[in-house]
């Protein structure tokens, strides 16, 4: 059997940097993740959101975190994307989604003392000294600790109109059994749902027309749109009274279109959109969703991260009902340092 | 009405893998309106298997589709991570290319490329329902509910189709590891009457390259020269990243030995046909016992990754005894997988419902290419599509269909082959399928098909002239080479002599003297003229190859033309397929089990090419004539 200090259970952005962030503090660490493909994918538009950026990015810098540079060399451009209820600017980072995941695969690949294995986790067995994982091809991994980043891929399904698929993101298998071992182990879950936004196809824009008003970085382009009225979805989450279009990658030609998430049907969509001056020849080549799944009731952790109930165990990212990959990010640092405090027997970590 | 808000389009590719993108593209590029509906757009043109393209039989494929007008060749120009010429030492015949590939960039330059081709949309949703009225195709229906029509379909599912993955005694549905398989599908391919079977794949695992003591190993570099496998653009820039050589060993197959009963293949996990061209290591150990060893090459998966492909450790048997088997092996007595190998097991409608358009026989307008259609490759599946989609576009404009035939390319013997024998394995593209092999080589692709290229449009004017000028260019030369007549005075022999070739008795011009084997065209030149000839590299080539192989070309169409009749023609007793090494080890398997009787029963047995026949009618020749 394989053993490690520590064991990371998925792979998005708080897996990615707890697995990091508990290599770099000397902890042998593998990190598991359903498709090696999918490394630190964002799978909610590619804008990192925030009044603050710089601060949360300093800090990370601070604990080692190579993440802040990664994305800042993956950034497409920052704009001012959104007033919050407070009437602030939102500032975000838009970036390079493709590009992000596999930078991000590289570093952590050649990180020293992190290993990384594709598998579907599906039982986590407590033993006396730490944790066994199983993988779905009957793999048995030993480690003291357990970090658990499976994002939306818990007991997940998508909808949008009356279509429900199953997955973790579209055309991607969810994860079924790890959610009634963690309920076997004492650990109560609820439903949550997050909606995600449409992408279009950027050459059926029109960028001449008066309404769409073109944001121009160096070599990329986003387009803010003005809506007649703000844009409330069912969850009547109306955000800004304008879409944000933002490139997917500087190698591709589609755009997520910020400010729309929503899980009306396709057709529903594509009217809505193309009733938008501006907007009305778009193609859309992926819609919008809703993806439901489990996640923990917050009550159970500690402000480390750490369960209450069972030692050892982490929980970071969209388990704890985190909405944005800035908390993913800052969550997944804390787990992944406070890992490597319990091998070290130190005194853990609350924040950053 | 705007024709896109009706969702209307002249073509439908269901599937973003080689074949889907080669058939969307050549679907646009001749102006037609074109939809690629994928089940994720993050997924175009992934490379699922071995991270390179081309090789024996695969690289005239590539460079076939390149003079026909078609992607695959210019992408992988430009991601590859090294190249080099197989068999170098051999006859001009089975010569190819290999390119190894960064995966990741391949994607990304494809996903670029269609996106940016005019008429083409892609768009994520996975297609349920094809819609027919009359037997003919109306469009399709996907998942979320929204019908889109077209005048053509062409159907590129991959392995997707109620795609079951086995690892061990594991099995789950999905079309690839980690991806859902499209379930619908087939039940309405079996409702419209499509005889549908099953089939199955497998792949290696995949290692930490920080884990690999290479100094165990044998460095496998690639060619120091920037070759290219388009014919358009020859600026490439070769990494030359290498490969690595290691081997199986005793101890390798005893652990597969003892724990073969885990095998999917011996449990009964898998029981469909895997394609025996690419056999895994637990078959290996079982069918060639006597075999000490078993080559492996690593092989990156691309520039910026740790990941590394073990080609030749194919296996699906549970995760920890692929790595019991894997520590056995030198220079990986400390590698640690990544991704474990699997299988994956997925329905193929039976390519004989096919017209040699592609198209089915029982629904006008619908086509099927690729691993859908039971066949193997990047490659392969590439060429299908391009001829699927080529083909659906020419009948939307009542044009003459492109039916390829088995004497101007590979790919008309890949289709003739697909159409008229029995699939007992995935369909893979081997040299030894060609009869005409020596003609259809991988460096006169264009000169064969590039008049097909210009007439379905696919081929610019100025590329067409660029090959009309190669072909005078060869002409030309050739009759340089006849025109010029060297005396047997004692200079020239002299020169003969610093080239290691025999001296001459009588005048004889260059053209003779090069059909000697070790006599090498620029330096023939180069000794006997004092004209500076300034024909491209390809020119020279073609012409050292017309001229020295020749005899062996004009023999070789006679005797193919005398494959008309060998119906009759008895095989004797004395002859030990066994002692043949020219045809494939799987037709010295069907003969010897079916021993038939003669050589036209033998042509029609399942796994025997005409490639095959006509060397068992040689040897026969041979043998009767010693005896």
């Amino acid at each position: 059997m394989y053993k490690y200090d520590v064991i990371v259970i998925g792979a998005g952005l708080a897996g990615s940097e707890a697995a990091m962030a508990s290599a770099r503090n000397d902890s042998k660490t593998l990190l598991i993740s359903i498709n090696m493909d999918n490394i630190a994918l964002m799978g909610f538009g590619n804008i990192i959101y925030s009044s603050d950026n710089i601060s949360l990015f300093d800090k990370m810098k601070k604990l080692g975190s190579m993440t802040p540079g990664i994305i800042k060399a993956n950034c497409l451009m920052t704009i001012a994307s959104g007033i919050d209820k407070n009437k602030k600017d939102i500032k975000g980072m838009v970036v390079d989604r493709k590009r992000y995941s596999l930078n991000m695969k590289k570093v952590i690949e050649e990180m020293n003392g992190l290993d990384t294995k594709q598998g579907l986790v599906v039982d986590i067995i407590k033993t006396t000294n730490g944790f066994e994982v199983i993988t779905s091809d009957k793999l048995v991994i030993g480690s003291e600790v357990i970090i658990v980043c499976t994002g939306t891929f818990l007991n997940s399904q998508i909808t949008w109109g009356n279509n429900i698929v199953e997955g973790g993101r579209p055309g991607e298998i969810r994860s079924l059994r790890l959610i009634r071992n963690l309920i076997n182990m004492g650990l109560n879950f609820e439903n949550n749902h997050i909606l995600t936004a449409p992408l279009i196809k950027k050459g059926t824009i029109k960028r001449t027309d008066p309404n769409i008003k073109v944001i121009k970085v160096e070599n990329n382009e986003c387009y803010i749109v003005a809506l007649e009225k703000v844009f409330t979805d069912k969850n009547k989450r109306g955000i800004d009274n304008k879409l944000y279009i933002l490139p997917d990658g500087k190698d591709t030609d589609e755009m997520y279109i910020n400010g729309f998430e929503n899980k009306l049907s396709e057709m529903e969509q594509i009217e809505f959109l193309r009733n938008i001056k501006g907007l009305e020849e778009i193609f859309l080549t992926r819609p919008g969703y809703e993806i439901k799944f489990d996640c923990l009731l917050p009550s159970q952790i500690n402000k480390t991260y750490e369960s209450k109930k069972i030692k050892g165990m982490f929980f970071a990212g969209k388990i704890n009902k985190t909405n944005t990959y800035k908390q993913s990010l800052e969550q997944g640092i804390i787990a992944g340092v406070n890992a490597s405090k319990v091998i070290k027997n130190q005194e853990m970590i609350k924040s950053i | 009405m705007n024709k896109i808000k009706v969702n209307k389009y002249d073509v439908i590719v269901v599937g973003g893998g080689h074949a889907g993108c080669e058939a969307a593209l050549a679907c646009a590029r001749m102006n037609l309106d074109t939809l690629l509906l994928t089940i994720n757009l993050d997924r175009i043109a992934l490379m699922p298997c071995n991270p390179s393209i081309g090789g024996l039989g695969k690289s005239q494929l590539v460079r076939e589709l390149d003079a026909l007008g078609g992607q695959m060749a210019k992408t992988t120009d430009s991601t590859l991570i090294q190249i080099k010429t197989l068999n170098r030492s051999k006859g001009p015949a089975v010569q190819a290319l290999r390119a190894q590939i960064d995966k990741k960039e391949y994607e990304i330059e494809m996903k670029s490329i269609l996106e940016s081709t005019k008429g083409l949309e892609l768009k994520q949703g996975i297609v349920e329902k094809v819609l027919v009225k009359n037997n003919n195709i109306e469009g399709v229906a996907i998942d979320s509910g929204p019908l889109y029509f077209s005048k053509a379909v062409v159907i590129t599912a991959g392995t997707f189709l109620r795609g079951r993955i086995i690892i061990g005694e594991k099995e789950y549905k999905a079309g690839r590891m980690g991806e859902y398989p499209a379930m619908e599908l087939t039940n309405d391919l079996i409702k419209k009457g499509f005889i549908i079977d099953r089939l199955q794949t497998a792949t290696p695992p995949r290692i930490d390259k920080r884990t690999i003591d290479f100094k165990k190993t044998k460095l496998q570099e690639g060619d120091n020269e920037n070759l290219s496998f388009s014919f358009w653009n020859r600026e490439i820039l070769n990494k030359n990243i290498p490969c690595y050589l290691t081997y199986t060993n005793e101890k390798t197959h005893k652990v597969i030995a003892d724990n073969i009963d885990q095998s999917p293949i011996k449990s009964g996990m898998v029981n469909t046909h895997g394609p025996g061209h690419c056999p895994s290591i637990d078959r290996k150990v079982i069918n060639f016992p006597d075999k000490s060893r078993h080559p492996i090459f690593i092989e990156p998966e691309g520039e910026n990754t740790n990941e590394m492909y073990l080609q030749g450790l194919t296996t699906s048997m549970p995760a920890e005894i692929q790595q019991k088997i894997l520590n056995t092996v030198k220079g990986l007595e400390n590698a640690r997988i990544i991704r474990p190998g699997y299988a994956v097991e997925y329905d193929y409608v039976i390519p004989n419902q096919l017209n040699y358009t592609l198209e089915t026989k029982a629904i006008e307008n619908l086509y099927f290419a690729g691993q859908v259609i039971g066949t193997s490759g990047y490659e392969e599946a590439a060429a299908q599509g391009f001829m699927a989609g080529v083909n659906a576009g020419l009948k939307i404009k009542n044009r003459k269909p492109l039916i390829l035939t088995r004497d101007n390319s590979y790919i008309g013997v890949m289709i003739d082959d697909l159409l008229t024998k029995d699939l007992i394995e995935p369909y893979r593209m081997y040299t030894s399928r060609a009869e005409y092999r020596l003609i259809l080589r991988s460096d006169n692709a264009d000169t064969r098909l590039a008049i097909h290229g210009k007439r379905i449009g696919l081929l610019t004017e100025g590329q067409y002239e660029k090959v009309l000028i190669k072909n005078k260019d060869i002409n030309e030369l050739i009759a340089v080479l006849k025109k010029i007549r060297i005396k047997p005075t004692r200079i020239v022999n002299d020169k003969l002599k610093t080239i290691n070739t025999a001296a001459i008795n009588i005048p004889t011009d260059l053209y003779h003297i090069l059909k000697r084997p070790e006599i090498n065209i620029k330096e023939l030149l180069k000794m006997f003229t004092s004209n500076n000839y300034t024909y491209s590299r390809q020119v020279f080539d073609q012409a050292e190859i017309k001229i020295k192989y020749e005899g062996y070309i004009n023999r070789q169409k006679a005797e193919i033309k005398k494959l008309s009749n060998i119906e009759n023609h008895i095989i004797p007793g004395w002859l030990e397929y066994e002692s043949i090494k020219s045809i494939t080890f799987k037709a010295r398997e069907i003969l010897n089990k079916i021993k038939p009787n003669t050589l036209g029963q033998a042509s029609r047995l399942a796994g025997i090419s005409p490639a095959d026949i006509s060397v068992l009618l040689m040897v026969i020749k041979q043998g009767e004539k010693e005896r």
